[in-house]
């Protein structure tokens, strides 16, 4: 062991170049792809000029993953893939298979482990999340229980085929939005509704207070002095609960746990097709936090699943859907009650006010 | 051009940085990045010069002083280890671009990782605003005994700095300790025993702090 | 493998989340806590969690690795005293390979280096696009770092630095790329390691690539700098292949393809699709559909957009058009110099904490890319102003 050299610290290498792990045939067919098509939901070929095709096989993730998951992916992959895999950027998992005949034996072994394999077209990939109460402070919920529960709900719509388009549905523990919440089919929010609690004893020790005032979104922040000390009052008319001063500051506690909820957006779009991208859009303001299985939102998301379902036209995604048939028809037909908390009051809100006469009855 | 600031800060060229920083807005942004060099002494060396930098041309520092307190935020994903070192040189030469985030730089002891550059800002600041941190003079004297040399040589160094009294009980059994410490001071680095660190913090007590060095 | 790993903890309420179809997080951290002490007390902090349904990390101190200001976020438990082994429990960020391609024996190496390291957990991928090690204590990180780096791998970027570059599949396998995405991630990724080490920004930046406007790592939502694959000759058509999108069941071409064109540039006469390229708007939509008889075009590029971000502080915001088309060939140093001036004006006169999308918002589009540059076009906005407050310059006028 004396003799072992002492490792040489190297930094700024940045990551390992991509080209060494692309399968031998993506490789050769680099840049020349001609098209693609699902032979079923969770299966994908794409034919090269050349002629040679290579087939995925997508399978669905936690996202928070053992190593020793990771390795028995690995098996997998080394078994059907010649070693070779990818993740997606929903956080599914990739197989990259050169033969057609292993395709179904690869499926076989995923679901005999509890891997579904699906997540293509129009199906629902899985919930894009991060870390709620697993490793983050300022969450209002907890991520991966959602999303699992959410997931085992609406399973069957991951190794299918069978909505009017795809739909992705993110969940953000905060309003920090970590991922693309504010453009998802449906999304879920971690909130709080109490304002922050102020330590003014310790705040200015703790503190930087220019940026502590600046970052509330309402100017419900100012400056003020408590017992000869430099510290922040809240102007509770103006909070909204947002938790951006205890990102900033942590003497301004605001996590509730009888007060935090969840809220439920729906109609984002990130994608160019047919119809620009938009913002998803309030549907439901609060849903308590019920662990383990939130059962309130589940049903809520499923219901919203179910009736775009139902009702879509084939291509449409849910907030093309909506524009179609109206906002108005679609907490109608949801059964979603519109209650003051639906009208925005932020900045530019009186470009959302209706000013025109289109009415459906 | 971060070969070349990295030079004249190890040869001392401090005029010429302040030449740069004048005409180069970039270079700025080079003396941020510095800040998280392996090298101590070099990292010591970049505050130095942020600090004439806030006599020469307070405005371009300005922008950046919020910047360094919210680097030691934990919640910024930022490892602010520059930070209570440049904080406190600002603080030292022109307080007013300072006094917003200063508390928070002094106040920041929970962190072992920073501790030691913490104590080294709180020696200098303390040295010529000693009533900013008279409040924790109590968690200095707890550092004495702190099981780390680094520890404990520079809460000793910051309470002489600080011209602190009543000290004398706590600091006695540093007046055994044999053990060297580095620390940074008139531009080098100098190792100095622990016990002539206590020795100087008990010798200034009751004299009142010592008179601004530049 | 075990399918569900016993533990000697009881978690009646995560215990829940191991039921029902889908993969179980509950599982794998149960699964790593057979081996690790770290994810035994995490799961008991979690359950917890569940119980008193907030979480329990505190805001703590800073960690990281000599050299860097970034890639490492540290995490300490608010109840330490009963889950002492996540006492410190801090996340690893690593810099994925581009298009998040892998083989078996990278992972593996990855996954032994993290068992000896961490909790062996980990999350596949964040959302940034980082390979997340999620888990570690302070003493364990300059070794893992050391050892990382042996391997090839490097840190990724956290704080107010240039977070890590990520892209969709690309020409690796998607036939609709109209630039080389992995290319330039990795490009970009090198060229910036040291804005991505070593925070010197107002506030993070973030880089996204698309290989088309499908943009399936939603930059438009996410990424302050968004590059979105474009073309700008004749779509190919294939008419050959067209019968048999005719032939599938439910199929209707003037339904899901002529009627669903946003400018209506398609036509179908029976037997010959042609369309109208100088009206289309190159939304993706009849590509998608049918992907056998129609491909992009062959002048390819891309549209540079930015200023994306979440809702905190001014609202959310999606990147807006800078650039409409803009070739994209290796050495990439168009793309290069229109980020160095964007950095330049958004480093000088971004406050603190402030995205640069929100600066574009305070300074005005009009002075922004006065300042790094670029001169007006009407694929910047959605259309011209409404509001006849114009600060006219007359002295600029008479110029």
């Amino acid at each position: 062991m004396a003799t072992e050299p002492v490792p040489q610290r190297r930094t700024d290498i940045g990551p390992p170049h991509y080209d060494q792990f692309l399968h031998p045939l993506i490789k050769r067919n680099y840049g020349k792809w001609k098209h693609h098509e699902a032979l079923k939901p969770g299966v994908l070929v794409h034919t090269a000029e050349s002629g040679e095709a290579i087939y995925t096989v997508r399978a669905a993730s936690a996202r928070l993953l053992s190593t020793d998951f990771i390795k028995w992916v690995c098996d997998m992959a080394d078994k059907y893939a010649d070693g070779y895999l990818r993740f997606t950027s929903r956080n599914n998992i990739e197989f990259l298979l050169a033969n057609k005949e292993n395709i179904d034996p690869l499926i076989k072994d995923l679901n005999a482990r509890g891997v579904p394999v699906g997540g293509t077209h129009n199906s629902i990939s899985g919930v894009v999340h991060t870390q709620g109460w697993i490793h983050c402070h300022t969450s209002a919920t907890d991520a991966s229980g959602l999303a699992k529960t959410i997931m085992d709900e609406l399973d069957e719509y991951f190794s299918s085929h069978k909505l009017p388009q795809r739909v992705k549905i993110a969940v953000a523990c905060c309003l920090n939005m970590c991922g693309a919440v504010h453009c998802s089919d449906i999304a879920i929010l971690g909130i709080h509704r109490k304002p922050p609690y102020v330590n003014h004893a310790n705040l200015k020790n703790l503190c930087e207070i220019p940026t502590t005032v600046a970052a509330c979104p309402t100017a419900a922040i100012r400056p003020v002095t408590v017992d000869g000390k430099a510290s922040v009052e809240v102007d509770r008319e103006k909070c909204m609960y947002c938790g951006n001063c205890y990102t900033t500051c942590p003497a301004m506690p605001l996590a509730d746990a009888d007060n935090d909820g969840v809220s439920i957006w729906v109609g984002g779009k990130v994608a160019n097709a047919r119809t620009r991208p938009m913002f998803s859009k309030l549907a439901i303001p609060y849903l308590p936090n019920n662990p383990p299985r939130w059962p309130e939102v589940t049903e809520a998301v499923k219901k919203i699943v179910d009736v775009y379902a139902a009702n879509a036209k084939p291509w449409e995604r849910i907030g093309e859907w909506i524009e179609r048939i109206s906002w108005p028809k679609f907490f109608e037909i949801t059964g979603l009650p519109f209650t003051r908390y639906h009208i925005d009051d932020f900045r530019g809100a009186n470009k959302t006010y209706r000013t025109t006469t289109h009415m459906k009855f | 051009m971060r070969e070349e600031l990295k030079r004249l800060l190890l040869e001392r060229r401090f005029d010429e940085i302040e030449m740069k920083a004048l005409k180069d807005k970039k270079s700025l942004r080079g003396m941020m990045a510095v800040l998280y060099d392996a090298d101590d002494l070099l990292v010591h060396r970049a505050a130095t010069a942020w600090g004439r930098l806030a006599l020469s041309s307070p405005a371009s520092v300005r922008r950046f002083m919020s910047r360094l307190a919210w680097q030691l935020n934990d919640e910024s994903g930022n490892i602010g280890r520059g930070s209570p070192l440049v904080i406190a040189e600002v603080a030292r030469a022109n307080m007013e671009l300072a006094k917003e985030v200063v508390l928070v730089s002094t106040h920041f002891l929970e962190d072992r990782g920073l501790l030691k550059r913490v104590l080294w800002g709180i020696g200098r600041v303390g040295e010529v605003h000693p009533a900013l941190v008279q409040d924790i003079i109590e968690d200095l004297k707890m550092l004495l005994a702190d099981a780390e040399a680094d520890i404990r040589g520079m809460a000793a160094w910051a309470l002489g700095k600080i011209g602190a009294k009543g000290i004398e009980s706590s600091i006695a059994p540093l007046l055994d300790d044999e053990r060297s410490i580095t620390i940074y001071e008139n531009e080098i680095m100098n190792s100095v025993s622990i016990r002539s660190i206590a020795q100087k913090a008990l010798g200034i007590t009751g004299c009142g702090p010592a008179p601004s060095a530049a | 493998m075990e399918d569900k790993p016993k533990l000697d903890v009881p978690t009646p309420k995560l215990d829940e989340l191991e039921k029902g179809p889908w993969p179980s997080f509950v599982t794998e951290i149960k699964r790593a806590a057979t081996k690790s002490a770290m994810a035994r007390d995490l799961v008991r902090q979690v359950e917890q969690s569940y119980n008193d349904r907030v979480g329990h990390w505190k805001h703590g101190g800073l960690v990281g690795v000599r050299g860097y200001g970034s890639g490492i976020i540290g995490r300490y438990s608010g109840k330490a005293e009963q889950f002492p082994e996540v006492a410190q429990f801090h996340t690893v960020r690593v810099n994925q390979p581009a298009g998040w391609f892998y083989t078996t024996k990278a992972l593996r190496e990855l996954c032994d280096m993290w068992d000896r390291h961490g909790s062996g957990l980990t999350n596949m991928h964040g959302s940034t696009g980082d390979i997340i090690f999620l888990g570690t204590k302070t003493e364990e990180l300059e070794p893992f770092f050391t050892e990382l780096t042996q391997k090839g791998w490097d840190l990724g970027g956290s704080g107010s630095a240039t977070r890590t570059p990520s892209c969709c599949v690309g020409p690796a396998r998607c036939e609709m790329a109209c630039y080389d995405t992995l290319a330039l991630t990795q490009d970009l990724t090198m060229e910036f390691q040291d804005t991505i080490h070593r925070p010197a920004w107002p506030y993070k930046f973030k880089f996204k690539m698309s290989g088309c406007p499908n943009d399936c790592v939603s930059g438009i939502a996410r990424a302050d700098f968004t590059i979105i694959g474009m073309w700008r000759d004749a779509i190919r058509i294939d008419q050959s292949a067209i019968p048999e999108y005719l032939g599938f069941e439910g199929f209707d071409l003037r339904r899901d393809v002529l009627d669903k064109c946003p400018t209506k540039c398609i036509e179908w006469d029976g037997k010959k699709l042609s369309i109208n390229d100088k009206e289309c708007n190159h939304c993706m939509h009849c590509l998608n559909v049918m992907p056998k008889a129609l491909r992009i075009g062959k002048d390819t590029g891309a549209t540079i957009l930015l200023g994306a971000k979440a809702p905190i502080v001014e609202g959310a915001l999606m990147s807006s058009v800078l650039v409409p088309f803009m070739k994209m060939e290796p050495p990439f140093t168009e793309v290069k110099d229109l980020v160095q001036r964007i950095w330049d004006f958004w480093e000088e006169f971004g406050n603190n904490r402030e995205r640069v999308g929100e600066l574009v918002t305070r300074v005005g589009l009009a002075n922004f890319i006065e300042a790094i540059g670029l001169e007006p076009n009407p694929y910047m906005v959605m259309h011209p102003r409404e509001n006849p407050y114009v600060f006219y310059d007359v002295d600029e006028a008479a110029e």
